[in-house]
């Protein structure tokens, strides 16, 4: 997989899967189409505390995390694409500064730095008979230097606790649109 | 009775003489119908479509097949009212042979069905579908010849093909290359006269394809894109032919600021401002490889054509990512134009002339486009030697029956229920014409020729008697595909 091949070993991550009876093609098609009302944490930020939210109601949420300086880092076609960023820890979504692939985010090395990815990753796998996906939506986040990880760590009981919650509502909304019977 | 016939052939399920569904099978995305089939079959195995086009052959009844259905030159529209229409899409069997690099794949096998089963098992054809490989299949695809992933490097669907299986009007089913050896395999395209060639482009034409042998290489594990900013299309395409030379890039293509305006809106912000773009992926079996020729292609694109300004690859990556996703959405436009390409297949040195004659053209036509809201946007592609070079023409109408069926929900939901304008269509279809005798008067060819592009009118006399010769070789009461190439 691409994200192992581009996170450090030291690097904190999670990763969360949900599979669903369709082909990958449609996965890849669908999962970047799904709006911030579509997930319960960011539909109510945008509702109690919108001036903070790093979001926009009107805009599928994939869209607005490359307007937000995430770039496509590697591919692999209908398996595998992995998105990947630098920033402050407390500016994740802010717009820059920003890399534009995989070997300018290797390269980068501004101390205080983090380097965030996020790989959404299909596996063909067959079910009961019924032919479907494997969705996994992996996260790996590490520092630039010591004191960023330092920091990482500190940050990451909070951050993992999100993420897993932000990663489930995208995978449930991904099934709901998928699977409308489930 | 034919359809009785055809019925014990095949199953009764699988004769269909609805009147919405014949309709639905007889219409491509054109705009421009010619006739609605009879009956519509859909066989399940080579076999079953053998006895189809023999029985057809033996009542004097054309046959004619189709593949997904998303092409837009009339190839498998009927010529004539009285046809059974031949769809291959039950066809699905996939066979994969990675000791001899080869996969047969039976004529209805989509380019995504075949990717998943090739690459689940390490492999990959050279050449790996095109843009619309969603519901493209194997067998319409190498009637029509198309470009598109891979083919930087590879070239295109023809290029990849060792031998086909094609089923003659007689019920007979002959092998070509290699595969037709008594105890041979399709290894190879040529043993004797490349017979394989025949079929490749023939739209149908010639007989019925029921498989296809195609090449198989490593998947390439790495996959890394390259793209640069310029102010005028000359500029872009000096750098794109420069890098096509190399034949190092998997895909290069250029895009204008109409499509940069529809992928700003799915978050490809950094487009903003970008005039026109150009577009390198580059694969390969490890990244240090790739790394290396994304330096040269780097270098070509920073100076060529008084040099570029190197942007974000993300959209290239994008498309490979999920690279038959953006197929039907393209053909409907997110303002409810229908959208329709008209293209062709240049040597690097006319490409430039092709592009002012378009733009003088709609300068010509500026006020009737204006009026009836048309469009006009280009794609240019590289295939290994030669380039295609693509207006699409984009008109409000109604999105017709393939579209309604297949588009994207929302698309329909929003635009399914939009009238036929006919004007418009009249002006958008006028106008792809004129593109496309523009392209035969600068020596261009096509692709997925039909029974629209003037293959006829464009060839030297001799070359199209000989064609014609071929024809009535294969099929001599002219009941395959009636009208393709002009035959």
């Amino acid at each position: 997989m691409l994200l192992e091949q581009i996170a450090p070993d030291t690097a904190l991550g999670r990763a969360d899967s949900r599979w669903l009876p369709v082909p990958p093609g449609s996965v890849f098609a669908e999962l970047q189409k799904i709006m911030p009302d579509e997930i319960p944490m960011v539909k109510l930020g945008l509702r109690v505390a919108k001036p903070l939210m790093p979001f926009v109601g009107d805009k599928p949420l994939y869209a607005q995390m490359l307007d937000a300086g995430f770039a496509v880092m590697g591919v692999m076609p209908l398996r595998e694409v992995l998105l990947g960023r630098v920033g402050k820890l407390t500016g994740v979504f802010a717009p820059e500064p920003r890399v534009r692939d995989k070997r300018a985010l290797n390269e980068y090395a501004v101390p205080g730095h983090v380097k965030t990815v996020l790989a959404f990753q299909l596996a063909q796998e067959e079910r009961d008979g019924v032919k479907g996906t494997l969705v996994t939506f992996a996260v790996r986040i590490w520092g630039v230097d010591a004191k960023a990880q330092r920091l990482i760590k500190l940050a990451w009981p909070v951050g993992n606790a999100f993420g897993g919650k932000f990663a489930s509502a995208w995978l449930v909304a991904l099934d709901r649109r998928l699977s409308p019977t489930s | 009775m034919i359809t009785d016939a055809l019925r014990a052939a095949i199953g009764a399920a699988n004769v269909i003489e609805d009147a919405a569904e014949r309709e639905y099978y007889s219409w491509d995305l054109s705009q421009e119908p010619l006739q609605v089939a009879e009956i519509v079959v859909r066989p399940g195995s080579a076999e079953e479509l053998a006895a189809v086009v023999r029985i057809a052959h033996e009542q004097g009844i054309p046959v004619v097949p189709r593949g997904g259905g998303i092409s837009y030159t009339q190839g498998f529209e009927p010529s004539v009212a009285e046809t059974v229409l031949i769809d291959t899409t039950r066809l699905k069997t996939i066979e994969i042979n990675a000791e001899d690099s080869v996969v047969i794949a039976d004529a209805g096998v989509t380019w995504e069905e075949l990717y998943l089963a090739t690459s689940a098992e390490g492999v990959r054809t050279p050449y790996f579908g095109p843009l619309s490989g969603r519901f493209a299949t194997v067998g319409g695809t190498l009637s029509q010849n198309s470009l598109f992933y891979g083919s930087g490097l590879y070239g295109t669907s023809a290029d990849i093909t060792t031998g086909l299986e094609v089923a003659g009007v007689d019920g007979k089913v002959l092998r070509t290359g290699s595969w037709a050896q008594r105890n041979g395999s399709p290894f190879s395209r040529y043993y004797g006269p490349d017979l394989t060639s025949l079929f490749l482009g023939d739209t149908g034409a010639l007989g019925v394809k029921t498989r296809a042998a195609l090449k198989l290489i490593p998947l390439p594990m790495a996959n890394q894109a390259v793209s640069f900013a310029y102010d005028t299309f000359e500029q872009a395409y000096a750098a794109l032919h420069e890098a096509a030379k190399l034949e190092i890039a998997a895909e290069l293509f250029i895009f204008d600021p109409a499509n940069h305006a529809i992928y700003r809106k799915l978050g490809f912000s950094f487009l903003e401002g970008v005039e026109w773009s150009l577009h390198f992926t580059v694969e390969g079996i490890d990244d240090a490889i790739v790394d290396a020729s994304v330096d040269i292609l780097r270098g070509i694109g920073t100076r060529a054509g008084g040099g570029g300004r190197e942007i974000d690859p993300s959209l290239p990556l994008a498309m490979r990512a999920d690279p038959f996703g953006g197929g039907l959405r393209g053909f409907v436009g997110s303002e409810g134009h229908v959208r329709l390409p008209v293209h062709g297949v240049f040597p690097f040195s006319k490409v430039p002339a092709a592009q002012r004659g378009v733009v003088e053209l709609i300068a010509r036509n500026q006020d009737v486009i204006d009026r009836l809201d048309l469009r006009i946007t280009f794609l240019t592609a590289i295939t290994r030697g030669y380039c295609v070079f693509e207006p699409v023409v984009w008109w409000p109408d109604s999105i017709g029956p393939y579209r309604a069926r297949h588009a994207p929900e929302d698309a329909v939901a929003k635009f399914g229920s939009v009238p036929p304008n006919l004007e418009a269509r009249a002006a958008g279809t006028g106008l792809r014409r004129e593109i496309a005798l523009l392209m035969s008067s600068l020596g261009g060819t096509h692709l997925q020729v039909g029974k629209w592009y003037p293959y006829r009118d464009s060839l030297e006399p001799a070359t199209y008697e000989t064609v014609a010769a071929v024809k009535h070789a294969f099929d001599p009461r002219r009941l395959v595909n009636p009208g393709s190439l002009g035959l």
